[in-house]
C-alpha cells in the first residue's frame, strides 16, 4: 500500500525539490524556466526559496597592469563564476581591455597586430560570451602610434536607457604642440558606424583611468585639469548625423580623489572626506549651472575599527590610506583599495560592514569596475 | 571492502513495504539525517525509513556503500593503493551508469537523497535532471514534470515579453 503511494508520487516534483533543481542553472536559464507556471514564476519572491535560486551575478571587475585580462570576483560566492579571460573570442592573446560598462567589455588589438596606424576595437560580453568587432576608421590611430597624439577611449552601455553601447575615441595632442582634445570619434552600435567630430579644442586633458561614467545616456569623465568634469550628451541625434555636444561642469566642493556611481538615473561622487573617518556621497541635481548636493556621509572609520587614519594632501589626493575605486549604489557596495595592506574591501552601505575580496590577483594601480552580469543579446 | 571486518558497528534500515537492510554504520552515516539520528542516540536496533520503498532504498545504499570509501575514515585503505584522481574518476564513470534510470525513479532518488540529506547522491540527480530539462521548450519542461500550465494564454504572453531576453 505504503510503496504504491511513493511509485505514483514519482510523477512531479514538490516544490522544495524543484527549487533544489532550478538552484543549479544559470540566471538566465532560470528566468526562462521559471515560467513554466505561476508557482514557479513566485520562487523568488519566497525568502526561503530565494536565498537559493540564482541571481544575477555581481561582483568586481579588475582590469590588470597590461590590460591583457580582467577577472571578475562575484560577491556571493554562490554565484556563477565569470570566465575574465575573454578565451572565446579568436586570438584573444593580441587583445588589450580598453573599458568596462555594465558587463560588456572594449578591448582593442594591441599595435603590434594592427595595421600602420588604424585601431581596431572589440566589443565583448563575457557573460554571454558574445563579441562584436567594430568598423576600422582611418582617423582611429592607435594610441601608442603617434607620438603627437593620443587616444583615450570609453565605451558606455545602460542597459536601463538604451539596449545600444556607445565607444567614445577622444584624440589629444601630447607633444609639440598644444594640449587637449582636438577630436572626438563616437562609435553607435545602432549605426554600426563612427561619426566625427573635429571641432574640438579644449584644454581639458583625459587620461584612460580618470573616473567616468554614463547615467541616462550622458557621458562624464573626470578631466587632469583641477577636477573638472567633461559631459557628453546628445546621443540620440547621432541618427541625423548630428554629432553629441559637450561641456564642463565643476566637481564638488574639497573633493579630491573618488569616482562616479549612480543612483536611479542620477550622477554621484562618492569621496572621503579630509579626515579620512568619512564617505561622502553627493548627487548631481542639476546640470547648467551645475549644482550637487550631500546626500549620504558614512562613517567608514567604525568599519575599520581603528582611528588612525593620516589624511595628507598630495597633489590634489588625500592620501587617507584607502582609495575608493569603484561605487555601486543600487546594490549598496562601495569597493575600497586599502594601501597598507594592499587589500582590496568592499564596505556594505546597509550594514556599515567592511568585507575582504580575498584574491592575489588584486594589486594596487589595477582599474576596477563595479560589475552587474548582462545577459541581453549585444546589438547586431 | 568485500569482507567485512569483524568489530564494524552494523545499523538496520528499515523500509515502510517492510525490507530491512543491514548496513554498516560509516555507509549510513552518508546521510546527514541518519547520521543526527546516530549521534542523537535515536537508533536503537533499526531506523525506519518512511517514504522510501525498498527498490529505491536498495539503490541509496548502493550509492552510500559505492561512496562512503572517499569520503569516511574507512577509506584509508583504498586511498593508498590508488590514486585519488583516478578514484574520482572512476566514481564519475560509476555515477554516470548508476543515473541510467528512467525518470519515476529518478524522481525518487532526488526525494530519498533530499529526505536523507545526501548532498552527493542530490547533486548527481538534481544536475542530471537540470541537464535533461534546460534546453527544453516550457511545454517539454511542464510534460517532463508533469506541471501543469495554469497560465491564460495572455498571461503567459505577457510572462515571456517580460523574460524575452532570456528566451533569446
Amino acid at each position: 500500500m505504503d510503496s504504491k503511494k511513493v511509485i505514483t508520487a514519482a510523477n512531479h516534483l514538490t516544490n522544495d525539490l524543484v527549487v533544489e533543481i532550478l538552484s543549479r542553472v544559470l540566471f538566465k536559464t532560470f528566468c526562462r524556466i521559471k515560467c513554466v507556471c505561476k508557482a514557479w514564476l513566485a520562487f523568488p519572491f519566497d525568502p526561503h526559496y530565494n536565498r537559493k535560486l540564482p541571481k544575477i551575478p555581481t561582483g568586481v571587475l579588475c582590469k590588470g597592469h597590461n590590460g591583457s585580462s580582467i577577472q571578475v570576483v562575484n560577491m556571493s560566492p554562490d554565484d556563477k563564476k565569470i570566465d575574465g579571460t575573454l578565451r572565446f573570442i579568436p586570438h584573444h592573446e593580441q587583445l588589450q581591455v580598453v573599458d568596462c560598462s555594465n558587463g560588456l567589455v572594449l578591448c582593442r588589438y594591441k599595435s603590434f597586430y594592427t595595421f600602420g596606424n588604424t585601431c581596431r576595437f572589440i566589443v565583448c560580453n563575457p557573460a554571454t560570451q558574445e563579441w562584436r568587432a567594430l568598423p576600422v576608421s582611418n582617423t582611429n590611430n592607435h594610441p601608442y602610434v603617434s607620438n603627437y597624439s593620443r587616444c583615450t577611449t570609453f565605451l558606455t552601455f545602460d542597459p536601463s536607457w538604451s539596449p545600444q553601447f556607445y565607444v567614445f575615441n577622444f584624440l589629444q595632442n601630447a607633444k609639440g604642440r598644444p594640449m587637449g582634445i582636438r577630436k572626438l570619434e563616437v562609435f553607435s552600435s545602432e549605426l554600426f558606424t563612427w561619426l566625427v567630430d573635429d571641432a574640438w579644442s579644449s584644454d581639458h586633458r583625459l587620461r584612460f583611468k580618470n573616473p567616468h561614467s554614463f547615467v541616462g545616456g550622458v557621458l562624464h569623465v573626470q578631466t587632469n585639469k583641477t577636477n573638472e568634469i567633461l559631459v557628453v550628451q546628445g546621443l540620440e541625434a547621432m541618427s541625423s548625423a548630428v554629432v553629441p555636444c559637450h561641456y564642463i561642469i565643476r566637481p564638488p566642493e574639497n573633493c579630491l580623489g573618488g569616482c562616479f556611481g549612480q543612483s536611479l538615473g542620477v550622477l554621484q561622487w562618492a569621496c572621503p572626506e579630509e579626515s579620512g573617518h568619512v564617505i561622502k556621497i553627493f548627487h548631481l541635481d542639476a546640470y547648467r549651472p551645475c549644482k550637487w548636493s550631500l546626500k549620504h556621509r558614512l562613517r567608514i572609520r567604525d568599519a575599520f575599527e581603528r582611528d588612525d587614519f593620516v589624511p595628507i594632501e598630495e597633489y590634489l589626493q588625500w592620501l587617507c590610506d584607502f582609495e575608493i575605486v569603484a561605487l555601486d549604489f543600487e546594490r549598496g557596495v562601495i569597493f575600497l583599495f586599502e594601501k597598507y595592506e594592499k587589500k582590496l574591501l568592499w564596505y556594505n552601505i546597509n550594514t556599515g560592514k567592511l568585507n575582504e575580496i580575498k584574491d592575489d590577483r588584486f594589486t594596487h594601480g589595477c582599474e576596477y569596475y563595479s560589475y552587474v552580469a548582462c545577459y541581453s543579446k549585444l546589438p547586431a | 571492502m568485500a569482507t567485512r571486518e569483524a568489530g564494524k558497528k552494523m545499523i538496520m534500515l528499515k523500509s515502510p513495504d517492510g525490507m530491512e537492510f543491514e548496513v554498516e554504520e560509516a555507509v549510513a552515516m552518508e546521510s546527514q539525517t541518519i547520521r543526527k539520528m546516530i549521534e542523537d542516540d535515536c537508533a536503537d536496533t533499526a531506523i525506519l525509513i518512511p517514504n522510501i520503498n525498498s527498490k529505491i532504498l536498495s539503490r541509496v545504499i548502493e550509492y552510500c556503500n559505492k561512496h562512503v570509501p572517499t569520503t569516511g575514515a574507512t577509506g584509508a585503505a583504498a586511498s593508498d593503493t590508488v590514486a585519488p584522481a583516478a578514484l574520482a574518476e572512476d566514481l564519475k564513470i560509476w555515477d554516470a551508469e548508476f543515473i541510467k534510470v528512467n525518470r519515476a525513479t529518478r524522481f525518487d532518488l532526488i526525494q530519498a537523497a533530499s529526505y536523507l540529506n545526501i548532498k552527493g547522491l542530490l547533486d548527481l540527480t538534481s544536475q542530471t535532471t537540470i541537464d535533461t530539462i534546460s534546453d527544453n521548450s516550457l511545454e517539454e519542461i511542464r510534460s517532463f514534470l508533469s506541471t501543469k500550465n495554469d497560465y491564460l494564454p495572455e498571461e503567459e504572453q505577457t510572462i515571456r515579453r517580460e523574460n524575452q531576453w532570456a528566451f533569446q
